[in-house]
């Protein structure tokens, strides 16, 4: 795990107890309110562009290549315009969205993919008020299959369905689990007799994550050898250490 | 500029302070006064309780009056009237001394400083109300001079792990406090005085209390 991973969970520490005498110990986190709300964006279209994305103006994500993040930054409360332009280039316009409702006091990660040949956002709240436990981490599935695939999401040494015909653009969780068991498989049913494809993630306690089932553009990865024109990508959302001021 | 996905590691949080906002948190070091809670003009903001740093909060820059009210009977409690926050900046507002004699700082948590994973850098702000300048030493290596009142070290870099932090009293006396500094992290010790005078450790000569503070800059970047 990289340094820099490790570095920017460290807003999720619990501070230490006091311990020697007259020292107290604090660690920085942020917050929301109601004027505001920390906003992401993420590009799974799957097509090798970069896109640059504006919200009312601002630059919020640049030249995002396909699975880049960008950083969360706090957009004051509001209807929004999104533009989303290709390359870097603001005379190239992919989408305009206007009146975009994106809810204050809130972590928000908006996916940008693209599903039958249009492309598509979701709003998807990082719940800030969702519970974090010490000894276990959170999760949910994000289905933005590309070709609207339904996906069946288990977990199979738990015998549990986490998900059954999860649709395109469809999620479902947070679901809570303990660290060791992190064994997933996925499933299409519409295509039966395909050997499941198995991936074991390694999750941290105490932090909140989405797994975003997404299009992918590298034809020789074993997933899509299997069958599967599918990726997995892991996030670590901003709710883990962004929470509601009060 | 913005990260990209690697196939190792998991997507990160990575927060950024946007031009045109500030990101502030509140200090609250007045021993006289329990739970507040915090309002930026007429709206609420956090609640802290004595001896918290509140998580940043988004501010779009400007003048505002930060109010401090009981949250038990909505009283309230006293007032910071017309305090400018100015742009691009995270900052630690430090509410400490008393009501009647209320001492508010603004520390710069500057967000340009870097800090190496296998490095921690320290520095030091004396918020004691007595006026005196302080000779503060780390492991041995006095970096402060005579730290004045209202005043703060630059930040240093030092190794991480167990350190030493002495200060010298006004009356010929050490009092030492061990840290234990995690890497990769920015901290701010703020030194203030003890609350509690009729304690042993008081009474032995420890004078002072120390507040060990993880920094926002530690882990927040500039967007741009």
């Amino acid at each position: 795990m990289s340094n820099e991973y490790n570095r920017h969970l460290i807003l999720n520490e619990i501070a230490d107890p006091p311990g020697t005498f007259g020292l107290v110990q604090s660690v920085g986190k942020l917050c929301v309110n109601s004027s505001f709300t920390f906003v992401r964006i993420l590009n799974v279209i799957t097509e090798p562009i970069k896109i640059t994305v504006y919200i009312d103006d601002i630059e919020v994500a640049r030249d995002l290549v396909y699975k880049g993040v960008g950083y969360y930054l706090p957009v004051p409360k509001g209807k929004h315009v999104i533009r989303i332009y290709s390359d870097n280039n603001k005379n190239t316009t992919i989408i305009e969205l206007n009146n975009v409702d994106i809810p204050t006091n809130q972590a928000v990660t908006i996916p940008v993919w693209k599903a039958k040949e249009s492309l598509q956002i979701m709003i998807l709240v990082d719940d800030v008020n969702q519970k974090i436990y010490p000894d276990k981490y959170v999760f949910r599935i994000v289905n933005l299959s590309p070709d609207n695939l339904s996906i069946n999401i288990s977990t199979p040494e738990l015998n549990y369905h986490v998900s059954r015909s999860l649709d395109s653009g469809e999620y479902e969780g947070y679901f809570v689990r303990d660290p060791s068991k992190s064994l997933f498989e996925f499933t299409l049913p519409s295509q039966v007799g395909l050997r499941p494809v198995r991936a074991t993630l390694n999750h941290l306690a105490s932090r909140i994550y989405t797994e975003y089932i997404v299009g992918t553009i590298d034809l020789n990865t074993e997933t899509y050898q299997k069958g599967y024109p599918l990726e997995l990508v892991v996030s670590v959302d901003g709710n883990t250490i962004i929470r509601s001021c009060l | 500029m913005y990260k990209n996905h690697r196939q190792d590691v998991p997507i990160d949080v990575i927060p950024c302070l946007a031009p045109g906002f500030t990101f502030l948190r509140i200090a609250h070091i007045l021993p006289q006064l329990g739970l507040v809670s915090v309002y930026l003009n007429d709206k609420p903001i956090i609640l802290a309780n004595y001896l918290d740093f509140s998580p940043y909060f988004p501010v779009i820059p400007g003048v505002y009056n930060f109010r401090f009210y009981s949250p038990l009977n909505n009283t309230l409690l006293f007032e910071i009237k017309n305090l400018e926050v100015p742009a691009n900046q995270l900052s630690t507002l430090v509410v400490t001394g008393n009501l009647e004699n209320l001492r508010v700082l603004e520390v710069i948590d500057d967000i340009n400083e870097k800090v190496d994973a296998d490095e921690t850098k320290v520095r030091v702000f004396n918020l004691t109300t007595d006026k005196i300048a302080y000779n503060i030493s780390l492991n041995n290596y006095n970096n402060s001079g005579e730290l004045l009142y209202r005043s703060g070290t630059n930040y240093v870099k030092t190794s991480p792990g167990e350190a030493v932090l002495q200060v010298q009293l006004p009356n010929g006396k050490t009092q030492t406090i061990n840290l234990d500094l995690n890497p990769g992290r920015i901290y701010t010790i703020y030194v203030a005085e003890s609350l509690d005078p009729t304690s042993p450790s008081y009474k032995l000569g420890n004078i002072l209390q120390f507040i060990l503070v993880v920094d926002g800059n530690t882990a927040i970047i500039k967007c741009i």
